[in-house]
């Protein structure tokens, strides 16, 4: 079942101080608040840093310095009360090449622990937002680029995480999908949730986006 | 539960349909024990004596081949990543993973090692012997060499120093394994080097998970 509205209106996320290593440089964002139902582009040069704020927010790595607080309650990731809220989609697809678009998408509803089975609606109606839903039993390796990063993105629907991380989600998307892209995460943020998501391209999420730089906030050397 | 269930089914289509997962390490272990004669004489007191080693060093190198690819793909395509960032328990993931890569390799190799004990010239009480000590020698080789691959997962050239690392922890349950097995082949019993052999293999599907999840987690930085 796919259901709107699951989250708590009052949610509130709030970075009050994240300090990551990239490289030679270190980025260092601090008091940043991201209300339910509001979304967050973090923009910057390559290698500024905003894969590895990400990936420390999903706590996949080592940040120097983080205090994350969740209506205003501390969290640490990786727990599993964190990660629970969560739905990460980085620049690798996690889609293994010998199972097929559906078979792929039931594993992750499952590992979010959500009850889903291979002709379930869900999966269905998650394959569909993106296009993806007459690929459903196509083996992953006989995807092209541009359809396994819709499919990665048809776990965004499905797994019903909070907070959506999102790296990059619209490479290899022809315009058809970003716009699919645009209307997935605003119906989200409509829903209460929240984004966080690293872009290139101007994506529009209306009125409800906040930019932020990251070039503003590197700090040199590694104190 | 639900989602180990669903690793574990996830991993065994994975094997299924990657095709020739789950005949390489019983293949080569055929190819080894049916190779090796050939450069001695079939003397049953020779092959008969060198046997319950034998077996298990093949035993082992056939695992050890394959244990690197536990986590490879799983860390190529970004999955592990998934694993890391979900909320289920890590230790329980990697408890799967090394369960399945059993099943696929280690499982159908000890079912086909007791017609190879035969051939071997081992006696009537050696060859059962020769089932259980590879039974849970097989799954001791899943859980160390699952250990070794967390620690190398994102080398690119991890293969080689995965076998060295793995090779000395190997080693108390090939001297156990295969002292079991010449003891029931001498008509001895074989209990005691059997119960240390499960106890170690119990110690390690303890800690394996946990060691494990642990190497994981930090060479994900």
């Amino acid at each position: 079942m796919l259901c709107l509205n699951r989250f708590p209106v009052s949610a509130c996320f709030e970075i009050e101080s994240l300090t990551v290593q990239c490289g030679d440089h270190a980025v260092r964002l601090a008091d940043v608040r991201l209300k339910s139902g509001r979304c967050l582009t973090l923009t910057g040069a390559n290698g500024v840093g905003k894969t590895s704020v990400l990936r420390a927010l999903a706590g996949l790595r080592h940040a120097d310095e983080m205090r994350l607080l969740w209506d205003g309650r501390a969290v640490e990731p990786p727990d599993p009360e964190w990660a629970e809220r969560i739905t990460y989609v980085g620049h690798a697809t996690a889609m293994q090449e010998s199972l097929t678009a559906a078979e792929n998408l039931c594993f992750y509803a499952a590992l979010k622990g959500r009850r889903v089975s291979l002709d379930d609606a869900a999966i269905g109606e998650a394959l569909s937002r993106f296009g993806m839903r007459e690929y459903a039993e196509r083996r992953c390796a006989r995807l092209s680029a541009g359809r396994m990063r819709r499919l990665s993105l048809c776990r965004l629907p499905l797994e019903g995480g909070v907070l959506w991380l999102l790296d990059e989600p619209a490479t290899a998307l022809d315009a058809n999908a970003r716009a699919d892209l645009e209307a997935c995460v605003v119906e989200h943020l409509e829903a209460g949730g929240m984004a966080v998501v690293a872009t290139h391209q101007a994506l529009n999420f209306g009125e409800r986006a906040s930019e932020l730089g990251l070039d503003d906030a590197v700090v040199c050397g590694s104190d | 539960m639900r989602s180990f269930a669903a690793l574990i089914r996830r991993e065994l289509l994975v094997a299924g349909r990657t095709h020739g997962v789950w005949l390489e390490p019983a293949s080569f272990f055929t190819l080894i024990l049916l190779i090796f004669p050939l450069t001695t004489t079939i003397d049953r007191a020779v092959l008969g004596a060198v046997a319950p080693g034998f077996l298990w060093v093949a035993a082992l190198l056939a695992g050890a081949l394959s244990v690197g690819r536990l986590l490879a793909s799983d860390c190529a395509d970004g999955s592990l990543d998934q694993f890391l960032c979900s909320p289920r328990s890590l230790p329980a993931v990697m408890l799967a993973k090394a369960f399945t890569h059993w099943l696929t390799t280690g499982a159908p190799l000890s079912v086909l090692a007791p017609i190879y004990g035969y051939l071997w010239f081992l006696s009537g009480d050696g060859v059962p012997t020769v089932f259980v000590s590879l039974l849970l020698g097989t799954w001791l080789i899943s859980l160390l060499g699952l250990f070794g691959a967390s620690l190398t997962v994102h080398l690119r050239r991890g293969r080689l120093l995965l076998a060295l690392l793995c090779l000395p922890f190997y080693i108390p349950g090939l001297v156990f394994g295969s002292a079991a097995i010449a003891a029931a082949d001498a008509g001895l019993r074989a209990g005691g080097p059997l119960a240390l052999l499960a106890a170690l293999t119990v110690l390690a599907t303890v800690l394996a998970p946990y060691a494990s999840a642990v190497a994981v987690r930090v060479m994900a930085e």
